[in-house]
């Protein structure tokens, strides 16, 4: 039983790491190996041209950027506003509280995969084609996050919050000194999810972006112009290009994202 | 109103302007445009009433996308929920394997969506590909229907994976002892155990995945454009795929609004169905 139990664990975890042994290996490919029949496991010979390929490619190093910075500024915003309305629904009875919260949540049961169309003649009319902001529009709100952090903050007693004000403290500076480092684990695990998440976005990039050098790298890689051919290989080098700064941060993350998820401060 | 009472409206501002500008006037615009003709530009023309809808309903291509995108749900929703089951119980353990495990499981997250699908659009290559080189037969991924919609269902696990395997875990690590002691000093057999005691409390973290999974397989377009572009002849082409066609490809805005519109009212079902699941699903507590 725990011999059968060690086999099936072992073949379902090959199962699902060998997409990312075989882009590894694939990206050393020639373009003479990606012919050979039937398909090759390993490459020919060790050669990095694939990789110089990517690196001198035109455009990829900016996509790159473009990630970079959509996912940086859009997380930052995103999680500022989030923290903003998240202590405003945790600290403070105001009417209409309750609505404006169902108001902000409805949002995550609203696919927005369906207003593709409509958002994409907002963002033109507003002249936002082609720059950084029109990228981020539709991620600046993140409901599940507001309502993370709502429920997080909401376990900080409030006499914390009573008793700084009580001595002249204003919202901002207890949100500042007080609440961020008590929020810390929390705001770094959502962080890193809403990073990953906008710096990987490729519909909505997609479709706001005209220029290349505005594309994103989800949307740069489809239109590398390598994968025309049978050739592969850079492609499957800008895969790893890209994949290995993303698990190191995971591994580093591990714990906290575990650690995170098990009070439930994680959402689909 | 003092200043001091309008200081949480201040602080929700932020948060309200993008879900008005971003969420709630597109949904609405979505709907009015679903009754008119709409221009190139995107502007509302005539108005055509049920007209967008009559032809919707009448359009072969609509029933297609919308028998493409129910044969996968029906494939996918039961693949990913043994999988993740599957990958949880295995390595819920605490030996190094297990560890290893943890990690490969959730590495899926750190890959992008479109990455993933070049990856496996690659690797599906029907002439050519690895995975027909490894199994030594020739599976149709790109020619026949059905392998092609199982090379997306492939991917979807695949995309999936990380997140639904990390609630599961969580769920099934936080299992509360007391009832598995109990049931044990009862002399519960290992598999009463399992299926009596540890899936029914496991319950609420499953039916969320499966809402998750249905929710996901209804609306899927992404992994369909880059992996198999709707093909071959059009069998995978799903709902949101084609409402993406229908607005970007073909400029038939108002045809989009209307396909949309009805997946609206299908998600609007699915997650009613769910919270009145989740209303009526005997608590164990």
């Amino acid at each position: 039983m725990k011999t059968v139990k060690r086999l099936l664990l072992i073949m379902l975890t090959l199962a699902v790491l060998f997409p990312f042994l075989y882009a590894f290996s694939s990206s050393f490919f020639s373009a003479a190996d990606f012919t050979t029949y039937p398909a090759r496991l390993f490459p020919s010979a060790l050669r990095f041209s694939n990789y110089t390929k990517v690196l001198k490619h035109r455009y990829f190093l900016t996509y790159v950027m473009n990630s970079a910075i959509t996912g940086t500024l859009g997380t930052v915003l995103r999680l500022f506003i989030a923290y903003l309305a998240a202590f405003a629904f945790a600290h403070y009875r105001f009417p209409g509280s309750s609505f404006l919260f169902s108001f902000l949540i409805l949002t995550m049961f609203i696919p927005s995969d369906l207003l593709l169309a409509q958002n994409y003649i907002t963002i033109q009319r507003l002249g936002l084609l082609d720059t950084y902001l029109g990228i981020i529009s539709t991620s600046l709100l993140g409901a599940g996050q507001i309502f993370m952090l709502r429920q997080f903050m909401k376990t900080v007693p409030e006499e914390i919050h009573e008793s700084a004000l009580l001595d002249g403290t204003g919202d901002f500076a207890y949100m500042r000194y007080i609440l961020l480092p008590l929020s810390k684990a929390v705001i770094v695990t959502l962080s890193l999810q809403s990073f990953v998440g906008i710096f990987n976005a490729y519909l909505w990039p997609l479709l706001v972006t005209n220029k290349a050098s505005m594309r994103t790298v989800q949307v740069g890689i489809t239109t590398l112009g390598f994968s025309e051919s049978l050739n592969y290989g850079p492609t499957m080098a800008a895969v790893i290009i890209l994949f290995i700064p993303f698990a190191m941060l995971f591994m580093v993350f591990k714990k906290s994202i575990l650690k995170a998820l098990e009070k439930g401060y994680l959402y689909t | 109103m003092k200043p001091k009472q309008m200081k949480p409206y201040l602080y929700l501002l932020p948060a309200l302007l993008p879900a008005l500008l971003f969420v709630y006037y597109p949904f609405i615009r979505n709907a009015v445009s679903s009754f008119f003709d709409i221009t190139i530009k995107g502007e509302l023309a005539a108005f055509r009433g049920f007209g967008n809808y009559a032809s919707l309903f009448t359009d072969p291509v609509y029933w297609e996308s919308l028998k493409n995108t129910f044969i996968f749900i029906i494939m996918f929703v039961p693949v990913n929920t043994a999988v993740v089951a599957a990958a949880v119980l295995l390595s819920s353990g605490k030996g190094k394997l297990s560890a290893f495990s943890q990690t490969v499981f959730i590495l899926p997250m750190t890959l992008g969506l479109s990455s993933a699908a070049l990856l496996f659009r690659f690797m599906f290559n029907e002439t050519n590909g690895i995975i027909n080189s490894i199994f030594r037969h020739d599976f149709p991924w790109t020619s026949s229907p059905l392998a092609a919609m199982l090379s997306l269902v492939f991917l979807g696990v695949f995309l999936d994976l990380a997140l639904d395997y990390l609630l599961l875990l969580s769920a099934y690590r936080n299992l509360d002892r007391g009832p598995v002691e109990a049931a044990m000093l009862d002399g519960c057999g290992r598999a009463g155990l399992f299926f009596r005691i540890k899936v029914p409390m496991m319950l609420p973290t499953l039916s969320f995945i499966v809402f998750m999974a249905l929710k996901d397989a209804l609306l899927i377009c992404a992994p369909v454009m880059v992996m198999t572009e709707g093909g071959p002849a059009r069998s995978t082409q799903t709902i949101v795929y084609y409402y993406y066609l229908s607005a970007f490809k073909n400029a038939a805005f108002s045809k989009a609004a209307a396909i949309s519109m009805t997946v609206f009212v299908m998600a609007g079902i699915l997650i009613l169905a769910y919270k009145e699941f989740e209303k009526r699903r005997i608590t164990y507590r």
